[in-house]
């Protein structure tokens, strides 16, 4: 059966595409040895999948290579260091968005689907010729956004364009970046909130969390930690959904364990035991 | 600041996300109508049209009249509140 396709967008810039599609491409490849997953990388110009996988080192030829047919699309793919069931199709460095174009990536993907079951597009930001590039191939689309007020209402956009796409594409939505004690005080918008002006099914939830920083600093990818809270529990449980597991959605207010776990480790750090 | 209105402490403020709720709704509904290309000129050109389509089958109550573009979930719907005087004769 030919792969399936999900495209990672958002409208506006840092909201957090990138870190989620590399977190959740790795956990569904922990997930099943036997899912091959794909990561296309089509922020073309701007090169940022590698780094939050470490993989940056390993890159010899890129899509626009593929595209262009100055290599096979098979040596362009990067290999994960830990997953043999995962690899990455870089985005080229020196070039921009328009190096292709739509039809060139329908090309592009079809032919990923056969090697690959789940393929994951990591979108740029804007609504320009990146996005409708990212789209060309997509089956369905995952909506990143943060409980701020532009990000929704980029989000809101992107939706529409989406929806009027000839293909209409299905739309999911992930909240990222939520902070229990700022919607506690009301000075956040909750899940509930956002879901309410955007009106589109929801997929899942991830906290802020700093751990973030730490695991792309060493190119690791937080969804294959033990972390069993925050952030890399939210890309695993999202990955499980999409493979068809139920999961429920997780408890952002949930602080209580994870101020516990600091005391602990500050108390390690200062016994050093 | 009274004994009372020390014993509650100051007013309370609007929650900010309650602010930022209800400016991005607003918001996103201009933003749904500009991307539908409907500016209020275009809506008002529409409801005359209408109401003169209309006024061949009823007689109409036009002071009454009232065309909303009304929002809810994903959609934005154009409703029309036309009151019926009486049915026109057949042509
Ligand atoms: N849940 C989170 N908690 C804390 N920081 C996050 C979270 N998600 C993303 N970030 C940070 O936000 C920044 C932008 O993320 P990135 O994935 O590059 O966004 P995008 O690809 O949408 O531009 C990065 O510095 C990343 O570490
Ligand atoms: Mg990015």
């Amino acid at each position: 059966m030919p792969g399936k396709t999900i495209l990672f967008t958002s409208g506006k810039g840092g909201v957090g595409k990138t870190t989620s599609t590399a977190n959740i491409s790795v956990a569904l490849a922990a997930q099943d040895p036997n899912i091959n997953v794909c990561m296309i990388d089509m922020d073309i110009g701007l090169r940022n999948l590698d780094i939050q996988l470490g993989l940056e080192n390993r890159i010899v030829y890129n899509l626009v290579d593929v595209v262009e047919g100055s290599c096979k699309t098979r040596q362009a793919l990067v290999k994960d260091k830990k997953l043999p069931n995962l690899a990455l199709l870089p985005a080229a460095q020196t070039r921009d968005k328009t190096a292709v174009s739509p039809e060139q990536m329908v090309k592009l993907v079809d032919e990923l689907r056969e090697m690959f079951d789940l393929i994951l597009i990591d979108s740029p930001a804007g609504i320009e010729q990146g996005f409708h590039n990212s789209i060309a191939g997509a089956d369905e689309a995952i909506i990143i956004t943060t409980p701020e007020m532009s990000a929704v209402r980029d989000a809101d956009r992107v939706i529409g364009l989406l929806e009027a796409h000839h293909k209409k594409i299905n739309c999911w939505l992930v909240i990222n970046r939520l902070r229990g004690a700022m919607i506690k005080s009301n000075d956040m918008m909750s899940v509930d909130d956002v879901m309410e002006i955007l009106g589109v099914k929801l997929l899942g939830v991830i906290p802020e969390d700093e751990n973030i920083i730490v695991s792309t600093n060493k190119g690791e990818p937080l969804a294959l930690s033990k972390q069993v809270n925050g952030a890399g529990q939210a890309y695993r449980n999202i990955a499980m959904r999409l493979t068809g597991v139920e999961v429920p959605l997780m408890d952002v207010f949930n602080e209580k364990q994870n101020i516990i776990v600091k005391q602990f480790k500050k108390l390690r750090s200062l016994i050093k035991f | 600041m009274g004994l009372l209105g020390w014993l509650t402490g100051p007013p309370k403020e609007v929650a900010s996300k309650d602010e930022a709720k209800k400016r991005l709704q607003l918001t996103i509904f201009h933003d749904r109508m500009e991307v539908m290309e409907l500016p209020p000129e275009r809506l008002n050109a529409l409801r005359d049209e209408l109401l003169s389509v209309i006024a061949k089958y009823f007689e109409v109550d036009i002071g009454r009249t009232e065309c909303t573009l009304e929002q809810d979930d994903r959609e934005v719907a154009f409703v029309a509140n036309i009151p019926v005087k009486r049915l026109r004769a057949g042509g």
